[in-house]
């Protein structure tokens, strides 16, 4: 039996979050329906102590000053990825901004931080202090990098574990 | 005491009361009022202008305004709507003409093919317009994919192809079909409980029904008819009254749970009544091979008949003698016309070998002479009439004799052959006389007589005398019929000796019975001027013998 899940991924314009699953999903559809709807769908099937759950990954166009995160696509969503990029501080921000803004669509579900760019961490100039400032645990965020594959799988691990653990 | 508290009240209190009479004044004059309210009404407006409620107050008001405008003085409005209502017009035209051609085309297409006209009679037979049959015959749709989708989520409930839909990851595909149904809502501001009905590509719709918590969408090729929506609407209630609680726990725990199949599959219709038509291809072979047969069983006759005449006319074109001018038919007859020679065959004949049904042909033969060499040699010898051992034959246009024919025949027949047409020269110099052969044959007889001699004798031995009346009495009828005949004839006497003794005695033997054997023959009445002697050197035999030589009498003799 295979467990659906909806899973929305969510940042900064630019953070990375197409390349982070780019070699790790099933791809169908071109990265052109971001820039027009503001969305691809992509799916990653995670085996999980012997459970198959297929996240459909709703990877949306990223946040910054010109755009704004399409709310209504977080509707029905099981697991929330926000993804930030350890070179740019202020990508912490908007991330810690559009969780704000998803609690009034979808309340409070399982999500975790992915700070990506973990190749990069000599030039990185975000602390884990500056992570916890903006709410999120230790436990639930992972450094990772989508050039050398560092952790991306572990993150959507992470999710589902977390998942599971809310339904249970 | 009342005045001073009065006047105290009026010292502490009068201005104020004054501001307040002054504004009980403006309350209650009505004129008052609507100046104020007139100043500051068009700002109140353009601040509330992005209001819906204000649109909603004025609406009613602004549309009986019209009303009273128009019912007052149409022309201001007139003249208000006169540049958009130009293009309107310009526009619903040519859209109206447009479909116009389109209808023309449809009923054209429809009206002239043989559909068509089964559709017509379908109709006349149903009492339907034939607009109405048209159309549900031309109503052909399949559905190919069904997707049961959780509304909110947008992940797959049930997902159903038709038989031979290659399909792609239907979760995803669902996911993108929610994602663009909240597009077009957040794009275009409708509420939430609406949803997106269909989209359309080409021949392909995707046509959408809403529930509270499904959504069900199918993926139509062609056109479908309305009742095929309510099939969808019908099935998506179905599924929200058996499997309310399912789709509530199927969001939280995202566990698949089984859709009732009779609730989907109506909706996955693959056949209407033309693909029903269009399933029973054996039906149309079977028509078409009962027409043809039908069709063969009525042409054969003609088709044989056509084929014997063919055959007629060919075997017409090689018969020698006959010359085919003109073919054809007239009056379900078929007409040959030519030129025949009377020499060959009736092509009547020819008729029956082909076949032909002699009810059904006219034909008209013109005679004519053909120059071929049997045709000339057949009438030369019907005009001269040569007797049994003269054969003819033609030498391009000489005609030749061989055999054996009197004299006057041949005198005759020269002259009759030289006039029959075609034939160019005629040689008889391969024909015998009929008189010299005869003769010949006679003196041949002659000639195998043989008178014996004794060794050494120059006198006949045995039975001479006997021979010697044979041979005397032949040469004397050769010369009877020699003088008939106008020929003559010459008697040679031989003799030879055997091959014993010398030369000179051989010699002077062989004289000796030649002279014997002559004077034979004189004696038995043959004149001695046509009888000489010569000598035979043919040696081991004694005998004497004859040769005669018969000779045409030259001209000028008696």
């Amino acid at each position: 039996m295979v467990i659906q899940r909806k899973v929305c991924m969510l940042g900064a314009t630019a953070v990375g979050k197409t390349s982070l699953v780019r070699r790790f999903v099933e791809s169908m559809f071109s990265e052109r329906y971001q820039a027009t709807i503001g969305v691809k769908i992509d799916r990653k099937l995670v085996e999980l102590d012997g459970m198959s759950v297929s996240l459909l990954l709703w990877d949306l166009q990223g946040e910054d000053d010109l755009q704004r995160v399409r709310l209504s696509y977080l509707r029905g969503a099981a697991g929330l990825i926000f993804v930030a990029d350890g070179t740019r501080p202020e990508t912490l921000t908007i991330a810690r901004s559009i969780q704000e803004s998803s609690r009034e669509v979808v309340g409070d579900i399982p999500a975790i931080l992915v700070v990506n760019k973990a190749d990069l961490e000599s030039e990185w100039r975000v602390d884990d202090e500056s992570v916890r400032a903006i709410g999120f645990s230790p436990e639930n965020t992972l450094k990772a990098s989508a050039k050398d594959g560092r952790n991306v799988e572990a993150a959507f691990q992470l999710l589902v574990r977390q998942m599971a653990a809310r339904a249970s | 005491m009342p005045d001073r508290w009065a006047e105290l009240r009026g010292l502490i209190v009068g201005p104020e009361r004054e501001r307040i009479d002054k504004v009980e004044r403006k309350l209650d004059d009505p004129r008052l009022n609507v100046d104020e309210v007139s100043r500051v009404l068009p700002e109140a407006v353009q601040r509330r202008a992005a209001d819906r409620e204000l649109g909603m107050a004025l609406g009613p008001v602004v549309g009986e305004a019209i009303k009273v405008s128009v019912r007052r003085d149409p022309q201001p409005i007139v003249d208000a709507i006169f540049p958009i209502i130009g293009p309107a017009i310009r526009r619903a035209i040519a859209s109206a003409f447009s479909e116009l051609v389109e209808s023309i085309n449809t009923t054209l297409e429809h009206s002239f093919s043989p559909r068509g006209l089964g559709w017509r009679f379908e109709a006349l037979r149903t009492g339907k317009s034939f607009g109405e049959v048209v159309l549900s015959h031309s109503l052909l749709f399949r559905a190919e994919q069904l997707f049961l989708i959780h509304r909110e989520s947008g992940l797959l409930v049930k997902h159903l192809t038709a038989p031979g839909v290659k399909a792609l990851p239907p979760d995803m595909v669902a996911g993108m079909l929610t994602a663009i149904t909240e597009f077009a809502r957040d794009s275009f501001q409708v509420s939430k409980q609406e949803g997106l009905d269909s989209l359309a590509m080409g021949d392909l719709t995707v046509l959408v029904e809403q529930g509270p918590a499904a959504t069900l969408a199918s993926v139509v090729r062609g056109h479908a008819p309305v009742a095929y929506r309510e099939v969808l609407q019908e099935a998506v209630e179905g599924v929200q009254r058996a499997h309310a609680a399912d789709l509530d726990r199927f969001v939280a725990d995202g566990v698949p749970f089984e859709v009732r199949p009779e609730l989907l599959e109506p909706c996955l219709i693959s056949q209407l009544a033309e693909s029903k038509g269009r399933g029973s291809p054996w039906k149309l072979v079977v028509a078409a091979a009962l027409l043809l047969l039908g069709l063969g069983w009525c042409a054969y006759p003609k088709v044989q008949a056509s084929r014997a005449f063919n055959r007629y006319v060919t075997q017409l074109r090689e018969e020698p003698g006959v010359v085919v001018g003109s073919v054809g038919r007239r009056d379900g007859q078929y007409v040959v016309t030519g030129l025949r020679d009377p020499l060959a065959r009736d092509p009547k004949a020819l008729i029956a070998e082909a076949g032909l049904d002699t009810a059904v042909l006219v034909s008209h033969w013109e005679p004519y002479i053909a120059l071929r060499p049997e045709f000339v040699l057949r009438r030369a010898g019907g005009a001269i009439k040569p007797p049994a051992p003269v054969t003819l034959a033609m030498r391009g246009d000489t005609l030749a004799a061989v055999g054996v024919a009197s004299e006057s025949w041949m005198r005759s027949a020269q002259t009759t052959a030289a006039a029959v047409a075609g034939v160019g020269a005629v040689d008889f110099s391969q024909l015998k006389d009929s008189v010299d052969v005869a003769m010949r044959a006679t003196a041949d007889q002659v000639e195998q007589l043989r008178v014996e001699f004794a060794r050494g004798d120059v006198y006949p031995v045995g039975a001479f005398r006997s021979t010697a009346d044979s041979m005397a009495a032949t040469v004397l009828r050769l010369i009877t019929d020699a003088g008939n005949n106008r020929r003559e004839v010459a008697v040679e006497v031989r003799a030879s000796t055997d091959s014993i003794g010398n030369a000179q005695v051989n010699l002077e033997l062989r004289e000796g019975r030649s002279r014997a054997l002559r004077a034979l023959m004189i004696a038995r009445g043959v004149p001695s001027s046509i009888v000489t002697v010569n000598q035979d050197s043919t040696a081991g035999v004694r005998q004497a013998y004859l040769r005669v030589t018969i000779r045409p009498l030259l001209q000028g003799t008696p």
